[in-house]
């Protein structure tokens, strides 16, 4: 790898990490979800720093090249990562499902109590205030 | 089963014009089951509407969609101890006079689901044909894995009894609908049985079904069932 090429790698890498770590500090991803872009972040960075090691292990592995690696590399964890999320979105809508179900019924039962109040206020003659 | 609870469960989505017509339909039967309004997250006055008629309504905050309403008012119907449960559409095609017939395998034989067939009974309204065909089809695969015959998969006119209700007021992991709810009651040692129904046209608004809803209703079918084959069956009680 040429080194203008691995320092724009290295750039990309950096620049995704501080991204990563500012939408943690501004609550805009919880900190147990970032863990796996920062880790991926690390790593590659790491395979980029070291990228004649990295060459052999992958030509060892029966790839050919830098480039298809990582291409590889980044689909395999953007299905993960798609994975991972329908899976989570999926388990928030089965909560999300008994939380309105909750909220309804919870509603339904207050405004029971308040007819019962005001028939019970009616009944003593008090009125309903 | 002596002076059984019945409630009817009326899920409903922007219903506002429909809803008084289905309650008082529901009032003037001769011995009026009790019943509850599950308003959808409704931008109409639905709710508004069920409340002035003064049956219970359950307001969920936002749209949940159609078994997230029809889950709630079965809730609703297991914390109050009712014995049947009847899911009626707040669109008016539902015919509220076919409840008694609807409840009488619950009492006479201790059936556990009666699905309402507007194919044994009578539609009286042009159904889609991609709509027709698919149903009957779908009939024919549920037919197959339940082991009787079951002419009417996708009718919401069913009614329930206290185990059913049970299973789906509690279970939340996955989604009781239509035929693929059936293979599971089925898997699970629920009893099933068809009664004749009739089914009017919508009094008023538009159906929920779309073109691409009826598209993609048959893969949905097709990977539910598969998947619900593969999974460990539900148990009833």
């Amino acid at each position: 790898m040429i080194l203008s090429t691995k320092l724009l790698a290295l750039i990309a890498c950096l620049a995704l990490a501080v991204v990563v770590f500012e939408l943690v500090r501004k609550k805009r991803i919880r900190e147990e979800y970032s863990i796996l872009w920062l880790g991926v972040t690390v790593a590659s960075a790491v395979l980029i720093l070291f990228d004649r090691v990295t060459l052999r292990l992958i030509k060892l592995a029966g790839g050919v090249n830098l480039a298809s690696f990582f291409f590889f590399g980044g689909l395999v964890f953007s299905v993960v990562m798609l994975l991972n999320l329908t899976v989570r979105i999926s388990e928030i809508k089965r909560k999300q499902n008994v939380l309105l179900q909750e909220a309804g019924l919870m509603r339904e039962h207050i405004e029971r109590l308040e007819r019962e109040m005001v028939q019970i206020r009616g009944g003593s003659g008090k009125g309903p205030q | 089963m002596h002076h059984p609870r019945v409630l009817v469960v009326i899920p409903a989505f922007n219903e506002e014009g429909n809803i008084p017509h289905v309650l008082e339909e529901i009032r003037s039967l001769s011995n009026p089951p009790d019943a509850v309004v599950v308003d959808d997250g409704s931008t109409d006055g639905t709710a508004d509407a069920a409340r002035r008629a003064g049956v219970p309504v359950i307001s969920l905050p936002v749209n949940g969609g159609m078994f997230c309403a029809v889950q709630a008012g079965f809730r609703y119907a297991y914390r109050h101890g009712y014995d049947i449960a009847i899911q009626v559409d707040a669109d008016g095609q539902h015919d509220p006079s076919g409840i008694p017939a609807l409840i009488a395998p619950i009492l006479e034989r201790g059936v556990d689901v009666v699905i309402g067939s507007r194919y044994l009974g009578k539609v009286e309204y042009k159904m889609p044909m991609a709509r027709s065909v698919g149903t009957k089809v779908f009939g024919r695969l549920t037919s197959a894995f339940v082991g009787q015959s079951i002419t009417d998969t996708t009718c919401g006119f069913r009614a329930y009894g206290r185990a059913a209700i049970r299973l789906f007021a509690t279970e939340t992991s996955f989604e009781f609908r239509d035929a693929v709810g059936l293979v599971v009651l089925h898997r699970g040692g629920f009893t099933l049985c068809e009664v004749p129904v009739t089914v009017h046209p919508r009094r008023s608004g538009r159906s929920s079904i779309n073109a691409f809803l009826t598209i993609i209703y048959p893969l949905h079918y097709l990977l539910a069932l598969a998947v619900e084959l593969l999974r460990k069956p539900v148990r009833k009680g």
